[in-house]
């Protein structure tokens, strides 16, 4: 219990002080009554003390009383406990079933569903759960047995992972939330690989009593563990998929691996798996036509989980990608250099168009992966307007400023504010060299830093607030600056790749600084070929653009709502299949989705270990520490000053029938 | 309608005590339907023993030639008696309201005297607290009423009373024998108070007391705890209403008895007269027992 306003008290205590002493002041006075003779009386103080100390108590305390609650209904009192968890008897009695990937074995969902159902407690209040990698809450808090079975019957099998810690954080904002006691039945087939790193991450709040009820089994299992394939080719018949069989608690075996591509076997081989390990399938060589392919890798023979015996990757079968290159200067360095440097590579598929910038104008930039723009200069303000429109759409630009950049107040579409090129002096400094290079931006991960590179001409300008400076100069300057524009993002390098400015396209670092420049700005990197249920895909960068996104799931319905359509960032990826994405800027992306493998192991967790589990919402001293020490919510206080009112008005109602009965025996 | 007019409030509105003694008497007398005429005629009255001493002249010789004994005839009209009135002027007796015991007092001495004067019998007054205050020998005179009267209309309260002192001196004052009527609140001890007033009937006067209380003093009511402070000594004694209601009544009930079974025993009447108490009723308890008596 507490008080919203405590100083009321100190003032109830100050008022209560004015009956006291008007009582005390009363108690002194005492009118004599003459009398003939006192011949034949007797003294009797004692009684007369008593007598009168008796009645004016009385009404000196319910005068008292009046004063104090009229104080304590000011002080405004509440209770911080919920009402319902002065009711201990009121228990809400929790069914959850796990319906993680695991429970696909034989019918193991069919006995959790059974055990459930005699679960369901007679008459009181439950609520169903299911438990993935997420909680569900399948039905209401009701009493209504054919609503709870029914709940327990909806359950049907997913493609989640099982964590029990995020059942347990579950379980422990529901206590808190409901104020409640818990009584928990768990029915799961207790796979180990679902319990958290600590056993703290799984303590119930005290007093939830938990059952776990365990109907999994320790069986043997193959599965496809992981897929290499590459990501986006012009020639398949250079690809090389590699496949990982691993046997969990599965003794050695001969297994035959299939690859498929757009349902189409077009591989098939058979590797000796050993007893508790991993086997690796490699397949050369893929056919298929232009755009996104359905890849799958498949173990031909049945085990405890058929479902993992599939694994699901894309490949896009796609001609090289323009880069367009516009160069005002028409210098044949700066593009001889780019096409040297991203055609060198084995992975890439880039081929670069020259084009002057009233060229570019006429252009579909949308068809280009990004574009370069060397030394711009005042020619390309005719086009800026387009070129920020493209970026903003979601292309990529990447700027290389040289002197006619440097003459311009801005750098072009960048904006950029530009402080003039400069040169190194023939004097002491002869040249400029690279500083505070971070290695973990993508274009630079390889490049050792740009060590020994010597800039002579570079363009000094000012980095904007949001920009991420990825290289400076020596002198501070930036070198390297990435914005993001809209959906796309700019890239400004400070000097060109003519080997005039600086001695770059000659260095070691070159190639790898334009390769993975280029698959950045092309978003190939960020290209994955599959990824796992419960992950995450980002619809969009900008999230205070309107742009729709229309995703279609692996059964051919749409996985977005129309409000979700325009308005969300991310989807959760459920299940396991192929996605088909659209997105604003009118690019295709066809995502694989698998299951998490840690799914295939059916080792289930000791008995001891969920025994600890059970009796950790006990109520042991260490338990409870524990728990108080989780982010618990503030409960709502729930104030109660009427009741000091009422009580008030109650006893000014005594007050008074009281004291006018002692006004009506004096008079 | 006569009994309102004996009502001790409705005499406390009349002036002038003659009025108050002839409105008491009269009314009284009215209401008897009986001949007043006591002492006037030459009616017989009794016979009594001759003792030696006695007047010869009044033995009738004729019983005793048919006796040999020897009887004194008496007659009312030689009945005629010395009247002594004794009032307590103790600072006790103004306690009461409408009338307040000296008031209520007055009212009873002017009846009793002017009842005597009515009777041709002489009628005196002694007024007293520790003091012999005022002493008018009894008297049948013409004029002597309106004395007595003036007196008793002029008495105040004194001071504390002793019963032992001044009854000492009225031996010397009441010399004849007669009836000595004593009207009081009488707050002493019952045994001392008697043993004073004894030596009175050893004179052979009749002894009468009169105990005038006040209904207060008789079932006091108080609504709370208080303090009584006595109007003689002054001292003062907390009491609840409780106690009043109890042990003060049985004590004061044990008094009254005591004193009325004392002065019984010692040959005297005593009557109770709270001052709520109409006077003719009082009177008519006194005159039926003197009837009684004569």
């Amino acid at each position: 219990m507490g008080l919203l306003s405590p100083w009321w008290l100190l003032a109830g205590a100050v008022g209560a002080a004015l009956p006291v002493w008007l009582h005390l002041l009363q108690q002194h006075k005492q009118d004599p009554v003459q009398f003939a003779s006192t011949m034949l009386l007797e003294r009797r103080t004692e009684s007369t003390t008593y007598q009168r100390k008796l009645k004016y108590k009385l009404l000196m305390l319910l005068r008292l009383l009046l004063l104090l609650l009229i104080a304590f209904a000011f002080a405004q009192p509440f209770l911080s406990k919920p009402p319902a968890i002065l009711n201990a008897g009121n228990t809400l009695n929790l069914i959850v079933v796990d319906n993680s990937f695991s429970m696909r074995e034989g019918d193991r969902l069919t006995v959790a569903k059974t055990e459930a159902n005699s679960a369901l407690p007679m008459g009181a209040t439950a609520q169903v759960w299911s438990m993935g990698s997420h909680v569900s809450f399948l039905s209401p808090v009701s009493k209504d047995r054919a609503e709870l079975t029914g709940a327990i019957n909806s359950i049907g099998p997913t493609d989640e992972k099982s964590s029990f810690a995020e059942l347990a954080r579950a379980l422990r904002d529901a206590s808190r939330s409901n104020g409640r006691p818990l009584k928990i039945t768990f029915i799961t087939d207790a796979q180990k690989t679902a319990m958290p790193p600590s056993f703290n991450d799984l303590v119930l709040e005290t007093g939830s009593e938990m059952k776990i009820v365990d109907v999994g089994r320790k069986l043997p299992n193959y599965a496809i563990e992981t897929v290499n394939a590459p990501k986006t080719l012009a020639d398949l018949t250079k690809a090389k998929v590699n496949a990982t069989v691993a046997a969990f608690n599965a003794p050695a075996a001969k297994k035959t691996v299939v690859l498929k591509l757009n349902g189409k076997t077009v591989g098939s081989k058979t590797v000796e798996v050993p007893e508790n390990g991993r086997a690796t399938v490699e397949f050369t060589g893929l056919e298929g036509p232009y755009g996104w392919l359905k890849g799958e890798v498949e173990i031909q023979d049945t085990d405890a989980l058929v479902d993992d015996n599939r694994f699901y990757f894309t490949v896009e079968k796609a001609d090289p990608r323009k880069v367009l290159l516009i160069d005002e200067q028409r210098s044949t360095r700066a593009s001889l250099y780019l096409k040297a440097a991203l055609e060198s590579s084995a992975q890439s598929f880039f081929s670069v168009e020259e084009m002057s910038a009233a060229a570019a104008a006429t252009a579909n930039l949308s068809n280009y992966a990004f574009v370069v723009l060397n030394d711009p200069g005042v020619n390309i303000k005719g086009i800026e307007g387009t070129l920020r429109k493209y970026v903003e759409a979601g292309g990529a630009i990447w700027i290389a400023a040289g002197t006619q950049t440097g003459a311009m107040p801005t750098v072009p579409v960048a904006g950029f504010e530009s402080n003039g090129s400069k040169l190194a002096s023939r004097g002491t400094q002869r040249y400029f060299a690279p500083a505070n290079v971070d290695p973990t931006f993508p274009s630079l991960r390889r490049t050792g830093r740009l060590e020994g590179v010597r800039f002579f001409q570079y363009v000094s300008m000012k980095a904007p607030e949001g920009s991420v400076v990825a290289a400076k100069l020596e002198d501070g300057s930036p070198l390297l600056i990435e914005k993001k524009m809209g959906e796309g993002k700019v890239l400004v390098f400070a000097s060109t790749f003519d080997n005039v400015s600086n001695d770059l396209p000659v260095k070691p670092g070159f190639v790898p600084f334009v390769e993975q420049t280029a698959d950045y700005l092309g978003r190939v990197e960020d290209r994955t070929n599959s990824y796992l249920v419960d992950s995450y895909l980002e619809l969009r960068s900008d999230q205070k653009r309107a742009s729709s996104v229309e995703v279609i799931g692996p059964k051919g319905d749409r996985a977005l709502s129309l409000k979700e359509a325009a308005s969300a960032n991310t989807l959760r990826l459920v299940e396991t299949g192929f996605y088909d994405v659209r997105r604003e800027n009118g690019r295709q992306e066809l995502i694989a989705v698998n299951v998490d493998r840690r799914e295939s192991s059916l080792d289930p967790v000791t008995r001891e270990n969920l025994k600890l589990w059970e009796d950790s919402g006990k109520g042991s001293a260490a338990n409870a520490g524990s728990a108080s020490g989780l982010d618990t919510p503030a409960p709502e206080p729930q104030g109660f000053w009427w009741w000091a009112a009422m009580l008030a008005f109650v006893t000014l109602l005594a007050e008074s029938f009281l004291s006018a009965r002692y006004l009506q025996v004096k008079a | 309608m006569q009994q309102n007019f004996l009502d001790p409030q409705v005499l406390a509105a009349i002036s002038g005590l003659d009025l108050v003694a002839k409105t008491v008497v009269q009314g009284f007398v009215n209401g008897l339907h009986r001949s007043p005429n006591f002492g006037f005629s030459q009616e017989f009255a009794e016979y009594q023993m001759y003792s030696p001493g006695d007047d010869l002249r009044h033995v009738d010789w004729n019983v005793f030639a048919r006796t040999e004994r020897m009887y004194l005839k008496r007659f009312k009209g030689e009945t005629n008696t010395k009247v002594t009135v004794l009032l307590d002027l103790s600072k006790s007796m103004s306690f009461g309201k409408s009338p307040n015991k000296l008031n209520y007092s007055r009212y009873l001495v002017s009846s009793l005297v002017y009842l005597a004067v009515q009777q041709r019998d002489s009628a005196g007054l002694i007024l007293f607290d520790d003091e012999v205050r005022q002493f008018i020998p009894p008297s049948s005179r013409v004029g002597h009423l309106q004395k007595v009267l003036h007196a008793v209309e002029k008495a105040e309260v004194g001071q504390h009373t002793n019963f032992a002192k001044p009854f000492q001196k009225f031996l010397e004052y009441i010399r004849q024998r007669g009836l000595v009527i004593v009207v009081s609140d009488f707050y002493a001890d019952p045994e001392t108070v008697i043993q004073t007033i004894a030596p009175l009937r050893w004179k052979k006067n009749e002894v009468v007391l009169f105990h005038i209380l006040d209904r207060q003093e008789l079932e006091p009511t108080i609504t709370g705890p208080s303090t009584m402070i006595d109007l003689e000594s002054g001292d003062a004694v907390e009491v609840t209403p409780e106690y009043l209601k109890t042990e003060y009544r049985t004590k004061i009930n044990n008094h009254i008895e005591e004193l009325r079974s004392k002065a019984q025993g010692a040959g005297m009447d005593y009557f109770l007269m709270p001052t709520d108490k109409p006077l003719d009723a009082g009177l008519r308890e006194y005159l039926a027992a003197r009837k009684g008596r004569m």
